[in-house]
Parts: C-alpha cells; sequence; structure tokens
C-alpha cells in the first residue's frame, strides 16, 4: 500500500493487492460456493472501517474473515458441510479425480483449532505471530498447540493410510 | 513435521481458483464503494442535545427554549457528522461528478422598469454541474427554474426563459490553486489537521474580506468560506471531515435541531450573528455524515420576511457519472476564457467569451 490516506483509492488498492487471499482463504474453508459472499463481507468491513484496518492488512483481512465465519457459523454451518460432503462425495456424474486427498480428510478429523493452525501456516503461509493476531491468541499458544497438530495430524495421516496402524495389539 | 504442511500445501483446495477479472473487480469495488462507510447509528450529539434539554428542564440552566442551541451541542454536531462522513466511491478518471442542488430562491422581474409591473416569485431550480474527476476536460453546467410561486406583483408578464447551459475551454488542471477556484487539485493542497485547516482558512477569509473592503465579522467571514465549500460539492470526505471538524473550533455557534429543507430533514448550523439581516445556516445529517444542504435564515425583519424566516434553500447531492449528457452538451453555450487576475475571485478574475459554434 503505497498511499497512508485512508480514502477510496487506498481502498481501492487494498482491494486489488488481497480480494486473491482472500478469496483462496475463503474457498479453503466454505468452498467456491460461498466463498465471493465471505469476500465481499470481508471487504465490506474494510470500507466501513477503514481506519481500523491493520498495517500490513492481510493478516486484519484473515481475522476478519475468520471472525466472519465464526460469527456466521450457524448460518454457513449447513452450506459448509454441504461443501465438505460435495468435496468427499463427488457427483456420479462430476468429472476428474475422484479420491480425495487424505490430508483433506485428516483435517476434518482434527479439533477445529488445530486444524485451523495448519491451514493457515499451511496455505496462508503465515508466521505463528500473525496466526496469533488472526485468531486472537499468544504467539506462545500458537507454537504449542501447532506443534501439538502437526503430531496428531501425522498419527491421522500414518491411521489413513495404513489403517492397520493403529489397530489394537492382539 | 515440515513433510505435512509441504503435503498440505500441494493439497490446497484453493489452488487453481481464478481471481477476479477487471470487470468483476470493478464492479465489486462500485457495489463496496456504494455504500455508507460508517452505519447508522445513534448520534452522539442527539445524546448531548438532550442531556443539555435536561439540564434546562430541571431549572439547572438557561432557560428552556425551542430554538437555537449555542456552542458545545453545535460542536457535538459538526464532530459527530465528521466521524460519520462516508467514504467517496472510487471514481474512474474519465467520469464525471455530477453535483446537483435543488432550492429555491427568490426570483424578481421588472420588464419596463416601472414598480407597477414588477413581480416576484419563490422559484424553484435545479442547478447542476458535471466536475471532470481528473480536471484534464472542461466541466458543464446548467441551471433549469420549475414552479414559481408569486410573492409580490401582478405576476404576469413571466420571466424569460433563459438558457444556462455552458461550459469553457478551460479545464481544472488549467486553473489557479486558489480558493477562488476550489478544484479537487487546490483543495488537495489543504491542511487537514482542523487548527491547521481553520488558520488556513482564517487567512483567507481575512484576505478575501480585505480585497472586498469589507471588514466583516472574521469568525463570520471563516464560516462562510467553509459553507461555500462544503457546498460546492468539491470536497472529498476527508477534507468535508476536515472541514466539519474546524468549523466546530469557531466561536457563536448556533443549533438548530430539527429543520427541514425541500423535504429532507436535518439539523442546522450557523454562527450567531444578532442584529444581522440574514445568515447563511449549513444543514447536515449527523447520523450519516452528511452535508445536506444550506437555508438562508432571516435574523431580523426586511421585507416581507420576518425573523426566523427562510429567504432562501437549497440541497445537494453528489454522485459520479460517466458521461455529460448529449442534450447538455447540444444546448451548452461555450465560452473561451483566460484568467485575468488570479487573485482575484472568479467571477472576476476570468474574462470569458462566447464561442462560435
Amino acid at each position: 500500500m503505497r498511499t497512508t490516506r485512508r480514502d477510496a483509492a487506498w481502498f481501492e488498492a487494498l482491494y486489488r493487492a488481497h480480494h486473491a487471499a482472500v478469496l483462496r482463504y475463503a474457498v479453503r474453508r466454505v468452498g467456491p460456493d460461498d466463498a465471493d459472499d465471505v469476500v465481499a463481507e470481508v471487504f465490506a468491513t474494510a470500507w466501513r472501517r477503514l481506519a481500523a484496518v491493520g498495517e500490513p492488512p492481510l493478516p486484519w483481512l484473515y481475522r476478519t474473515a475468520h471472525h466472519h465465519l465464526l460469527h456466521h457459523q450457524r448460518a454457513h454451518a449447513q452450506r459448509v458441510r454441504l461443501a465438505v460432503r460435495l468435496h468427499a462425495e463427488p457427483r456420479p456424474d462430476a468429472p476428474g479425480p475422484a479420491v480425495r486427498d487424505p490430508l483433506l480428510d485428516v483435517l476434518d478429523r482434527l479439533p477445529p483449532d488445530d486444524a485451523e493452525l495448519l491451514r493457515l501456516t499451511a496455505w496462508e503461509d503465515l508466521t505463528p505471530t500473525d496466526i496469533a493476531y488472526v485468531l486472537g491468541i499468544a504467539p506462545g499458544t500458537v507454537r504449542t498447540r501447532l506443534h501439538r497438530a502437526r503430531q496428531r495430524a501425522q498419527t491421522l495421516l500414518a491411521e489413513t493410510l495404513d489403517p492397520a496402524f493403529c489397530e489394537e495389539p492382539s | 513435521m515440515t513433510d505435512l504442511i509441504d503435503r498440505l500445501r500441494q493439497s490446497d483446495p484453493a489452488e487453481g481458483v481464478a481471481t477476479y477479472d477487471e470487470l468483476t473487480v470493478r464492479r465489486n469495488l462500485n457495489a463496496l464503494t456504494g455504500t455508507p462507510r460508517v452505519t447508522r447509528r445513534a448520534p452522539r450529539w442527539a445524546l448531548a442535545a438532550a442531556a443539555a434539554l435536561a439540564v434546562a428542564a430541571l431549572g439547572l440552566g438557561p432557560a428552556l427554549a425551542p430554538t437555537p442551541m449555542v456552542n458545545s451541542a453545535a460542536a457535538e454536531v459538526l464532530t459527530a457528522t465528521a466521524e460519520a462522513v462516508p467514504a467517496d466511491p472510487v471514481a474512474g478518471p474519465h467520469q464525471y461528478w455530477k453535483i446537483t442542488e435543488q432550492g429555491v430562491e427568490v426570483l424578481g422581474y421588472n420588464p419596463d422598469d416601472d414598480p407597477a409591473h414588477a413581480s416576484t416569485w419563490d422559484a424553484e431550480y435545479v442547478a447542476t454541474e458535471y466536475v471532470s474527476v481528473d480536471g484534464t476536460r472542461p466541466n458543464w453546467q446548467d441551471k433549469k427554474f420549475g414552479e414559481l410561486t408569486l410573492v409580490e406583483g401582478p405576476g404576469s408578464p413571466l420571466p424569460p426563459e433563459h438558457n444556462n447551459a455552458r461550459t469553457m475551454d478551460l479545464t481544472d488542471s488549467n486553473l489557479p490553486k486558489v480558493f477562488a477556484y476550489p478544484t479537487a487539485a487546490f483543495l488537495a493542497t489543504l491542511p487537514q489537521e482542523p487548527t491547521a485547516l481553520i488558520a488556513a482558512l482564517r487567512a483567507e477569509a481575512a484576505a478575501e474580506q480585505e480585497q472586498a473592503g469589507n471588514p466583516a465579522d472574521l469568525d463570520a467571514a471563516t464560516f462562510d468560506l467553509i459553507r461555500r465549500i462544503l457546498v460546492s460539492g468539491r470536497a472529498d470526505a476527508a477534507l468535508t471531515s476536515a472541514l466539519l471538524r474546524s468549523t466546530a473550533q469557531l466561536p457563536n455557534l448556533v443549533l438548530d435541531e430539527d429543520v427541514t429543507v425541500r423535504g429532507v430533514s436535518g439539523v442546522g448550523i450557523r454562527l450567531d450573528r444578532s442584529g444581522e439581516g440574514t445568515a447563511w445556516e449549513l444543514v447536515l445529517d449527523p447520523a450519516d455524515g452528511q452535508v445536506l444542504g444550506q437555508r438562508h435564515v432571516v435574523l431580523a425583519p426586511f421585507g416581507r420576511w420576518q425573523v426566523g424566516e427562510v429567504h432562501s434553500e437549497s440541497i445537494f447531492t453528489r454522485e459520479l457519472v460517466d458521461a455529460v449528457p448529449q442534450e447538455l452538451q447540444d444546448r451548452a453555450l461555450r465560452f473561451t476564457c483566460h484568467i485575468e487576475d488570479p487573485t482575484e475571485i472568479a467571477e472576476l478574475g476570468m474574462l470569458c467569451e462566447a464561442a462560435e459554434r
């Protein structure tokens, strides 16, 4: 953002610079059908509260998107579940691969907070400090939970790839 | 463990998601910025006004009067309005600001200089100005009169209709950067910190007074300068907000809590100028941060007017359009102009001649 004056030109630059990142964030969490709505909500909030947008803006936009999804969780829940189900169960006539990446299933099986930490790390490429800002928790907590989330995910992935891995010894 | 993160990156559900094309970006920006920047909320000025009224009703303050309230409540209104000023929509350089003033003013006509034939009407009008956003193309103006309400005289003959559509060869970028020509480029040079801005405005008002040989009240002249800029439709959101905050620093402000201009409700702000004939009043919507319009209020009886009546009034709107209507371009009188004296106000410092069509 080259200008510091928070006016319409600044907002346009903000939108142009970051709408794609917010769109990808939304697609990853609610699927492509609802992603446009999330982008619109996030930038509408930014427009209403220009002075509140953080610098750099992207973590603030992610945080706003995170809040938006939390606050609208009930309204979105059905659609999100539908999106997940459609991901997991492609229509019979749908082209392309029918096999879903097992890592996405692992994310679905993790506690939501753990899964979100991994998403923000891998897909939004955020540092623990930025993740802490987005989720509203302490950076130290992020590091601790991230370590635990990775371990849990690794275990679940091993189970998924080799079910015998977790079978109780007879 | 890094492998897990790398593998997640390879499984990104957003991989290959197309970003918005330019048309979609433009459409979304227009949709977003066409909405008020600050949501409607209970205005703080209303709380202040209610508190002031409560104090007066309890006998703890001055006697309760219908209007006006001076200073603190007015400053609250100005500050609340400044805080709520919505951001400007995103303007393309090829576009025009269409600034519309809709009002009523006194119109007199005397066809043969015989006082017995002189008539006066309250004339409704709509004045329209198309201002080039980038300042590199000529601006266009028009003013059309509507309903005439006879006030005095025989009422016949009616005043002749004039074609008020016009343009000139000079563009905003050709004009000097002075208060007389409140172009966007000039207004962008003004400080936006309220104390610095009011100092600049006072200096200009004092210079105008000196040039006009009219040593009127400097506070009133400063308020009038602010009003002229605000109702010109040329100030962007940031400057509008700064001008309102600057106005709050002026002494002897008067608040009219409930005024209606052309059917639009708002609150009026003026300077207390007891003993003067009339005073201009800014009409604001503090909840939505809008400068709605202005009223010329009668403060001392003159002619047919009594104290408290409104001599003239108008409301303003500003919107972005892509083009000047062809009908206006076809009808407009064209002038070639040059700046004779950049230190003079526009009407005096610019010389224009009608151009050949």
